[in-house]
């Protein structure tokens, strides 16, 4: 069985807005890459959620949730899978536990719950009443690819049309993480909508394991499609 | 599509491998348990730790050191010559590794953040990606045995272990992988146990699942690790079932909806019955909650099929529970011991739960070879997971 699988839409959010429209035109082909500086992060809104659960949610979650939010249409977010990529998780709540911990201080219940690494497909699940598949997967810089794989595997099932993959991944900084990359852009989320191909085209099972050997990441691909195909957003 | 398990590592509170766990797992004494000190020493709570003696990584791999990676070695030096004969048969690049993990190495995030607090830089034997990373568990795996095929690790708490098996099989079932290193490896840590404890989910006894006196759950840690392939053998992993329950953060939904949902989906990936399944494996954590919600999904598919938990012999090994349970199953199914395990709790059943077939000492002899096991895993989010287990007909 290889059915190949295409990309209908996809969003991105990072940092700050100013740095989502360089990294948009850069991957639409308007500019070429910009040199992304650290800056504060601005949180995105993310009215569409409920406020008694909007108020509980982590930074990260609403990056999430944001571009979530962007590409998916009101109709399918009860009923998509979503296949969940992040490297490190929720690292900003972690350390507030690792703090608290430091400090003899009592932890917070919510923090702990938010610190799953799945925590944002948790709150995206209970704002839409989602019973679907979600899965969360780490794997370094290889995570889009994997996640990739996954969306794919998940495409195969005759029963599943449509499923969003979605990356994300907290600024480090000067803490216990080391991927100085990540710092300029991140907080980030990407979200890429998958269904399958039923033309010429598409993204095969051969594509599949060739992204994952050379370590694709999201912005490459989105260049890429985006170079072969045109502008989709 | 079936895959079969060609070999299985195993490690828990009950010991390191088959015959020290087996011996565990049916004798008349439970493992001790430790208690561990919660919420600045002002409280403890029972806890199962692995007491056998970890290992470090081989030199070329010391990068990787955390426990929770020597945790996984200890099951990978268990399958070692199977994976081997994978690699070597399908080619490295065919073989894939895809695990569950909820903690990976936390432990060595918490031994080093004081020097970081202190110095500004954490300890410099310590390495983000290969040890507090979730990835690093199955990068560590995969460089261990060679492999270079899809690594990567599945991460959604208590349900990582039994999600990455179903990974691990669709991989196979499309063609991606010929064979996958797949299971769970956790690690008992000073902040889940915490965070638990600010929860109020923990027991300062063992714990004592669907007993109206149940009050809390014990974190447990280790890890069990599968050689799933395409090759036919006796025992496999026939599918699986998931969904979330949209409910709620840190409580399952109390009709067990999400549940049943997962359970339904599990029996119809694997095609066949509810009646057909002669065991389950409950999640069975033994806090209110869960148990509640876990009883009465399972009441309303399967009235009338035994069924136990193991976490009060294990502790609840959280993103490896998954694994390890389904590697306690497997010896059932594989016929290495003629008895289900019993459930151990203190006799009282909740009144206000339903009735389900909790196995008892006589009940757990096996009269005739099993065929269907299901396994529950259920998580924070309301992330749920379930998968069959069978064996074939020979």
């Amino acid at each position: 069985m290889n059915t190949p699988i295409h990309m209908t839409r996809w969003g991105i959010r990072l940092a700050t807005p100013a740095a989502t429209q360089d990294m948009q035109a850069w991957i639409d082909g308007h500019s070429p890459l910009p040199s992304f500086q650290p800056c504060p992060p601005a949180p995105p809104l993310i009215d569409e959620m409920p406020a008694a659960l909007r108020r509980r949610t982590t930074r990260l979650t609403r990056y999430v949730a944001r571009v979530f939010y962007d590409i998916v249409p009101p109709d399918a977010q009860p009923i998509i899978p979503i296949i969940y990529v992040s490297a490190n998780g929720e690292l900003a709540v972690l350390e507030k536990l690792l703090d608290a911990l430091y400090t003899d201080s009592s932890l917070s219940p919510m923090d702990f719950c938010n610190s799953v690494h799945h925590t944002a497909t948790g709150y995206l699940s209970i704002a839409a009443a989602n019973h679907e598949i979600s899965r969360t997967i780490s794997a370094g810089n290889r995570g889009f690819a994997a996640g990739l794989l996954e969306i794919w595997c998940l495409l195969q099932q005759p029963d599943i049309p449509q499923a969003v993959l979605i990356t994300a991944d907290e600024a480090q900084g000067a803490s216990i993480g080391d991927d100085a990359w990540a710092d300029a852009i991140a907080p980030y989320a990407t979200a890429l909508l998958f269904e399958r191909h039923s033309g010429v085209g598409g993204i095969d099972a051969h594509t599949i394991r060739s992204n994952f050997r050379h370590h694709m990441s999201v912005f490459t691909f989105l260049k890429t499609h985006t170079e072969a195909i045109g502008p989709l957003r | 599509m079936y895959c079969y398990i060609a070999d299985m590592g195993l490690i828990s509170a009950l010991g390191n491998g088959a015959t020290e766990t087996i011996t565990a797992l049916h004798a008349d004494d439970l493992p001790v348990g430790q208690m561990w000190p919660v919420a600045g020493g002002t409280d403890a709570v029972m806890v199962q730790p692995v007491t056998t003696p970890l290992l470090a990584p081989p030199v070329h791999l010391a990068s990787y050191d955390c426990r929770n990676n020597r945790l996984a070695l200890c099951a990978a030096r268990q399958i070692e010559s199977t994976a081997a004969a994978a690699v070597n048969t399908y080619g490295p690049s065919r073989v894939g590794v895809v695990v569950g993990s909820s903690t990976s190495g936390l432990d060595a995030t918490l031994a080093g953040f004081p020097t970081y607090k202190e110095t500004g830089t954490m300890p410099a034997n310590f390495h983000f990606q290969h040890q507090h990373s979730m990835g690093g568990l199955s990068d560590f795996i995969a460089r261990f045995f060679g492999i270079t095929g899809p690594t990567y690790t599945v991460s959604t708490a208590c349900s990582s272990a039994a999600k990455a098996m179903i990974s691990a099989h669709r991989l196979i079932k499309y063609g991606i992988c010929d064979a996958v290193i797949t299971g769970g490896v956790d690690t008992l840590c000073n902040l889940t146990v915490n965070g638990f404890h600010a929860l109020g989910q923990l027991g300062r006894r063992r714990s004592n699942p669907m007993s109206r006196n149940r009050a809390g759950l014990n974190i447990g840690e280790g890890g069990a690790l599968f050689v799933l392939t395409k090759q036919e053998g006796t025992c496999f992993l026939a599918g699986g079932g998931e969904s979330m329950d949209g409910y709620h953060m840190s409580s399952p939904h109390p009709q067990g909806d999400g549940a049943e949902l997962a359970m339904r989906r599990a029996l119809s990936d694997a095609h066949i019955t509810a009646t057909a399944v002669s065991y389950i494996n409950l999640h069975g954590t033994g806090t209110k909650a869960n148990d509640a919600a876990e009883s009465r999904a399972v009441s309303r598919l399967f009235p009338d099929t035994p069924c136990s938990s193991t976490k009060p012999l294990t502790g609840h090994c959280l993103g490896a529970s998954g694994a390890v349970e389904a590697g306690l199953c497997l010896f059932a199914l594989q016929g290495d011991t003629c008895r289900l395990v019993q459930h151990h709790y203190d006799g009282q059943l909740d009144p206000d739960l339903p009735t389900l077939h909790l196995n008892t000492p006589t009940s757990c002899a096996l009269s005739a070879p099993l065929r269907w096991i299901v396994s529950n895993s259920f998580a924070f989010g309301g992330s749920n997971c379930t998968i069959v287990l069978g064996r074939s007909n020979q």
